[in-house]
């Protein structure tokens, strides 16, 4: 059964000089329990407007999206519960420890308090943060800073995680060890979604790839079922045969 | 339920954690006013008790000029002698007279304090004439001046901007003055008069109000200024970091893409601002009484009795409200800042906002018995004078906290309509209300301008002279009413027909007015009369209503034009017309006529005509509703205040038999069941909770 359902999902915004923009137009998708499924585009596709309206921060202007069933409409709270959402916008209190950051949301986010303490210490030893873990976050680095993070995503244990470019300023090293965690969640059977910009990171980890260019889904599939279909080996060359035939397809945007 | 307490308090507790954790807010908001207000207060109790001593020390120079030094002198002398002979005298002033070739100079150079030029009795007169303010005019009441005899003078030449100058020549004219008085007492006596011409008669004051009275007064008129300050110093600095700062720092976003909902959020952090700002105040309370222990704040000595625990106790009931709705617009002005900096710049506005209703109790004349009693804080502030002079008036004390707390509550709500704004809350995107205009955007923004043109009412109708109430009908109808419904239409390009609702309605709704119009009046009073049973209503204040209402300058015509015929159009566009159209779509029909009508009720400002004319703003907007137009409602308001204007005039009313008053509600009756048999509704209105679904889908 899939875990995320999207349907016919859109979003419009104005703007003074453009008029209406739709940011996302009418989309179509489905993810599975124990799937990475890839938003790929370019910047300003509609990938982050995408995954803002699945955690309720944004409200569709039309169609509707479900997390577990749940409609994010008229349940945000119960889709937030059974969500772990990280972007680049979800930064953690300064002032707060990493061991307090885990434990205060473990319990906002519903998890049974009693289990809660056990919890936050498995997955300070999982991500490796104890010898940090009553320094405040203000005082750590970068790296340190993501693994808290991540922690924060999954602190309340929710079956669909979803990651806005989550390798966007990190290094090599970081960026790694953010695809090996990424891979993890997987086989414990979750379902995740993420978005990039970056071809190699989509073409490395993710089970099927949605190609998403001005607001709509150009295609969607896996990476050998794509490489079929357009003929190109290359992720980014399967990319660019899509946004070319789109943009062909469309009458020429309005220059600025 | 108890999932949402959890978490509420959750979020509470970490707040107060993160708060105490920044050392900035903690300095900011609570460990610097606490060595402030101290400090302040010994270095200007230094101050003056330092400026007192030097002047007091001070041996006082100066220069005698003039034609007349030997009337100076003179006076000098006997000035002397008789301060020679007060040794018991605390405020002594000693005096010495100098020698300076050019005294001005001197004067000008700070060398002498003062200069004492005398006037031969020819020159006196002529300064007389024409004394410029410097010379002061003490003896302009001299009744040797009225009669024109030709007396000698004194003129003391001083510089108001040197503290001691300005001292010096104070302290001579009085002693001057009183010596001259005393001659003048001793010449009297002399001719054969009494001792001393207050031997006249006899005056004297005897005040009633006990110390502990005026102490309260004392305190009332500032105690919600300095509490709302307090409030608001040690509120604001955590308010700002709570939404604006959370957003600066991206963990709003963090919190919001939890399962908190977006009212346990603000119910959180409304919490934690409460309990700081209670905490600083009590600190600062505290603080000010240890200092008034210490006599470094002058307190009236009856303080303390004027305050016994329950009025200390209702008192914080009171202001609870008070620090609730400050709380509430900080959160508000931090919600919808989109940055720490955005913020601050809200705050001087707010703060101004907030302050100046908690100072209605220093202007004169302001009452808790009128129209203010619907603003909140000022009520509170108000109420809170009121007991401190001892004066408890129940009913108004309970609107008052009502009204206040209803206002936190209402302010608290939008912070959380606030928090699902995808502009506030996400950067960049704007909400689509702002660019499309029209009709969304003034369904929006209608009740601030109908806030505002209350406000405007309420300040023209208390600051106007009332002599020609045709003047402020004027202001009222033409300029406030019609000026700001006309603002709207054009401001979101509406059309008139439409937001006027300038349509024909069927024959039979004249009828059924024709009908109703009686009905309505006579249930009306009969249902006032029936409620003064149970809430007695002051004679006086009817009679004055009549009053204001029917003067006696205005022929019939003109009384029926001010005060029928004008009123029945200018109100019906403005609440009948543009108020009902902008919330037409948001509330269900019978909330909208019950709004529309006591909308209606509160811009008659006097209390006692809210009940009366908000239920015929209720009947004049299920009018409207139920014919599609203005103009049945139009008509039955000018018929009604034209038979009210009548039946005052005749003194038809006190001579109806109660009988008559069954009438009332059968006729009102008839006429709606006309009106609803042919009824043509308005159109578009909200009539079920799908379609509002449906409508926002879209």
């Amino acid at each position: 059964m899939p875990t995320v359902i999207v349907h016919q999902l859109a979003k419009s915004f104005f703007d003074d000089s453009r008029g209406e923009i739709r940011a996302v137009d009418k989309i179509d998708f489905e993810c599975q329990p124990g799937e990475i499924f890839g938003l790929l585009g370019a910047n300003g596709a509609g990938k982050t407007t995408t995954l803002r309206m699945l955690s309720t921060i944004l409200k569709p202007s039309s169609g509707t999206a479900s997390v577990m069933g749940h409609d994010v409409t008229t349940n945000p709270e119960l889709v937030r519960q059974n969500l772990g959402f990280s972007s680049a916008t979800t930064a953690l209190y300064p002032r707060l420890t990493a061991r307090e950051t885990l434990d205060f949301f473990a319990r906002i986010n519903g998890y049974p308090p009693e289990k809660a303490r056990a919890r936050v210490e498995d997955l300070i030893q999982r991500f490796g943060i104890g010898e940090y873990a009553n320094a405040r976050v203000e005082k750590l680095s970068q790296g340190m800073k993501q693994k808290v993070s991540i922690a924060r995503t999954v602190v309340h244990d929710p079956p669909v995680l979803i990651f806005d470019e989550p390798t966007v300023g990190l290094d090599v090293l970081n960026a790694v060890e953010m695809h090996k965690v990424i891979s993890q969640f997987r086989t414990e059977g979750k379902t995740i979604l993420f978005s990039t910009h970056i071809m190699s990171e989509a073409e490395k980890l993710c089970d099927r790839i949605a190609i998403i260019h001005r607001g709509k889904i150009r295609a969607c599939d896996t990476l050998s079922a794509l490489r079929e279909a357009t003929g190109q080996h290359y992720l980014e060359d399967i990319f660019i045969h899509y946004a070319e035939q789109a943009d062909l397809a469309q009458t020429p945007p309005p220059t600025a | 339920m108890k999932g949402s307490f959890l978490r509420i308090l959750t979020l509470f507790l970490i707040e107060i954690r993160m708060t105490l954790r920044d050392r900035r807010s903690v300095f900011a908001s609570i460990i610097l006013p606490i060595i402030i207000t101290p400090l302040l207060l010994f270095s200007s109790n230094w101050t003056v008790k330092k400026r007192e001593h030097k002047l007091q020390e001070t041996v006082y120079q100066y220069v005698v000029t003039g034609s007349n030094v030997s009337f100076v002198k003179s006076t000098i002398d006997l000035t002397q002698k008789r301060l020679a002979q007060q040794t018991n005298s605390t405020n002594h002033f000693r005096f010495q007279e100098t020698n300076y070739t050019d005294a001005l100079t001197a004067l000008n150079q700070g060398q002498i304090h003062f200069i004492l030029e005398g006037l031969t009795p020819a020159e006196a007169a002529i300064k007389r004439g024409k004394s410029k303010s410097v010379t002061r005019k003490r003896d302009s009441i001299d009744p040797e001046l009225r009669v024109g005899i030709l007396v000698p003078g004194i003129r003391v030449i001083f510089r108001a901007d040197r503290d001691d100058s300005m001292a010096g020549m104070n302290k001579m004219v009085d002693a001057l003055e009183t010596t001259r008085h005393l001659q003048r007492n001793l010449l009297l006596h002399s001719k054969g008069m009494p001792q001393s011409a207050s031997d006249f008669a006899t005056l004297e004051e005897t005040n009633v109000a006990t110390k502990g009275h005026v102490a309260g007064l004392a305190l009332g008129r500032v105690a919600t200024v300095l509490l709302l300050g307090f409030i608001l110093m040690g509120g604001i600095v955590v308010a700002t970091d709570m939404l604006a700062g959370e957003k600066e720092r991206g963990t709003l976003e963090t919190l919001l893409t939890s399962s908190m909902t977006r009212f346990e959020i603000v119910a959180a952090k409304h919490l934690a601002i409460l309990s700081v700002a209670i905490t600083i105040t009590l600190i600062q309370t505290l603080n000010l009484l240890a200092y008034a222990s210490f006599k470094l704040v002058p307190l009236p000595s009856n303080f303390i009795e004027a305050l016994p625990p329950s009025t200390v106790f209702l008192l914080a009931i009171l202001y609870l409200p008070v620090a609730a709705l400050a709380s509430s617009v900080l959160l508000f002005t931090s919600g919808v800042a989109r940055s720490y900096k955005e913020a601050q710049l809200y705050f001087t506005p707010v703060f101004l906002l907030l302050l100046v209703p908690a100072l209605s109790p220093i202007l004169p004349g302001l009452t808790l018995r009128s129209a203010i009693v619907l603003v909140p804080l000022s009520n509170v502030a108000l109420a809170v004078r009121d007991i401190l002079v001892g004066s408890f008036d129940w009913p108004m004390i309970l609107l008052s906290w009502l009204i206040t707390t209803g206002t936190a509550l209402w302010v608290a709500w939008m912070s959380v309509r606030v928090l699902s704004e995808e502009r506030l809350v996400t950067s960049g995107e704007k909400d689509a209300t702002d660019y499309v205009g029209g009709f969304k955007l003034f369904s929006r923004q209608a009740p601030f301008w109908f806030a505002a043109m209350w406000a405007i009412l309420l300040i023209v109708s208390n600051y106007t002279p009332q002599n020609d109430i045709r003047i402020q009908l004027f202001i009222n109808l033409i300029v406030i009413f019609l000026g700001a419904c006309f603002l709207m239409i054009r401001k979101y390009h509406l059309n008139p027909r439409e937001v006027l609702a300038l349509r024909r309605p069927r024959s039979t709704a004249f009828l059924a007015v024709l009908i109703g119009v009686p009905g309505g009046m006579l249930t009306a009073i009969g249902l006032f009369r029936f409620a003064s049973l149970f809430f007695p209503i002051p004679q006086k204040m009817l009679e004055s209503f009549s009053e204001t209402l029917l003067p006696s300058n205005m022929g019939t015509f003109q009384l029926l034009l001010f005060m029928a015929i004008l009123p029945g159009i200018i109100e019906e566009i403005t609440f009948r017309g543009v108020l009902l159209h902008s919330l037409h779509k948001r509330l269900h029909p019978v909330l909208l006529v019950l709004i529309v009508g006591i909308v209606f009720g509160f811009f008659h400002m006097a209390l006692f005509r809210f009940a009366p004319t908000a239920f015929l703003g209720i009947l004049l907007s299920a009018v409207t509703i139920l014919t599609g137009s203005i103009f049945p409602s139009m008509l039955w308001h000018a018929l009604n205040n034209g038979f009210a204007l009548l039946s005052n005039s005749q003194d038809i009313i006190s001579q109806l038999e109660p009988i008559y008053y069954l009438a009332g509600p059968v006729l009102l009756g008839c006429s709606f069941w006309i009106l609803w048999r042919d009824r043509t509704p308005y159109p578009e209105l909200r009539l079920s909770k799908s379609k509002n679904n449906t409508r926002q889908k879209k």
